[in-house]
């Protein structure tokens, strides 16, 4: 158990969500650190790794918009590398922001959406939680690892 | 009335009774856990789609975990005596099974909840495609095994063709090896590398002295044994040291180029 703990909460993770674009064709993968779960107040990076050649792009025309719950945008900074984009952003707030990446093309525009929730750092409104199946499911495992030890202790001279 | 007791490998009597079988409670525990992690993780994230990184990863370690254990259970049992570890042997086929209805969670997680079905498999990175396709033959080696681990089967099948099957969960734990490798998300970490290394020389060295002694029956092959050895654990521990040379990491080859910008 102490592993695992350690495992969620010691050690800073770089997973990734998969992204599509507006049209279902061209892949994305977002990486946002620190953890996937970026610190209100505190500087994230952003990280694109988009599944087509786009070489001919130019940084400037590349634009990465974020838009918090009460509709006010922000543009930020884009670099570009390859098909990799990345851009510093601090979130002001514990919300859920709308992550909107444009890329233009000679015919079309590459649009990317996803929706980052903040939930470290600076709070304006914190939103209890109230999954009442989570709660339930805890309660019966653990019930249900009690009930077994306890049978397995009554039996142990059988194994 | 009394209840027909089978005896296991060992030639020990059991209890048919379900409640007399270790099994049974390995099982249970295994199931509990895959009920208590997403609902601990649901309440103490807000995030739902953290929710679902950290369910598919903590499924995908604990999946290792239990193939690791199951494993280490036969070279560790030709050092310290099929005897002593009666209980542990008898109990490997429920490790086994909980590693594979974990893998099976984990990919289910993965695919269904992260990717948005077979479709997203499309959109993926090459590497990733072929990272998910080394995971998914470990899951099919990993659920074959499960399959074939109750009594009757190893019966239709005879104990030496079992044997030999079961023998593919090593095939199954290198392509696990490389799935992890490829796009795991904590092994770019010194401190993760560190204690998978550890973990895995000191399988390494159980297997090496189990198959060293396997080879060298007589007391007079004492030079050979300790040739086969030495041969098979250096072997070993210098293949995993060279996997990040011959093995894309996809973290350290994408994260850290990006124009001077990496993450922690």
């Amino acid at each position: 158990m102490g592993l695992v703990t350690a495992f969620i909460t010691a050690v800073p993770v770089q997973a990734h969500v998969l992204l599509s674009d507006t049209r279902g064709e061209v892949g994305a993968i977002l990486h946002v650190s620190p953890d996937d779960d970026p610190i209100a107040g505190q500087s994230s990076i952003l990280f694109f790794d988009i599944q087509k050649d786009i070489s001919a792009v130019e940084s400037n025309d590349i634009q990465l918009t974020i838009t918090d719950s009460t509709g006010q945008k922000t543009t930020a900074p884009v670099t570009k590398q390859g098909s990799y984009i990345s851009s510093a952003y601090t979130f002001p707030s514990q919300a859920a922001y709308e992550i909107h990446l444009s890329i233009p093309q000679q015919h079309t525009t590459l649009e990317f959406t996803a929706i980052q929730r903040v939930s470290r750092g600076i709070s304006t409104d914190r939103v209890a939680h109230e999954a009442i199946w989570a709660k339930t499911a805890l309660v019966m495992g653990i019930c249900s690892i009690a009930v077994a030890c306890i049978l397995a202790f009554n039996h142990r001279k059988a194994f | 009335m009394t209840a027909r007791q089978p005896s296991d490998s060992l030639g020990s009597k059991r209890s048919t009774s379900l409640l007399d079988n270790e099994r049974f409670y390995i099982l249970i525990l295994s199931f509990s856990i895959a009920v208590i992690v997403p609902a601990l993780l649901q309440l103490s994230i807000a995030n739902s789609q953290l929710v679902l990184i950290r369910t598919e990863q903590l499924y995908g370690l604990l999946s290792l975990l239990f193939w690791y254990i199951a494993l280490l259970v036969s070279p560790l049992s030709s050092i310290i005596g099929k005897q002593r570890m009666r209980i542990i042997i008898h109990s490997r086929r429920a490790i086994g099974v909980s590693a594979a209805f974990f893998a099976i969670l984990h990919g289910s997680v993965a695919l269904f909840g992260q990717l948005g079905g077979f479709a997203g498999i499309e959109r993926l990175p090459e590497l990733f495609q072929w990272s998910m396709l080394a995971g998914a033959i470990a899951a099919g080696v990993l659920i074959i095994m499960a399959v074939t681990s109750f009594d009757s089967v190893v019966r239709r099948m005879t104990p030496r063709r079992w044997k030999w099957l079961h023998r593919t969960g090593y095939i199954g734990g290198i392509l696990v090896l490389i799935h992890i490798w490829t796009v795991g998300t904590h092994v770019s970490y010194t401190a993760i590398q560190l204690t998978a290394f550890v973990a895995l020389v000191v399988l390494g060295v159980l297997e090496a002295y189990r198959i060293a002694r396997a080879s060298t029956q007589k007391d007079s092959d004492k030079l050979l044994f300790s040739i086969l050895f030495l041969t098979i654990t250096v072997s070993w521990s210098v293949l995993l040291l060279f996997i990040p040379a011959y093995i894309e990491n996809y973290h350290t080859a994408r994260h850290t180029s990006s124009q001077g910008v990496s993450h922690e």
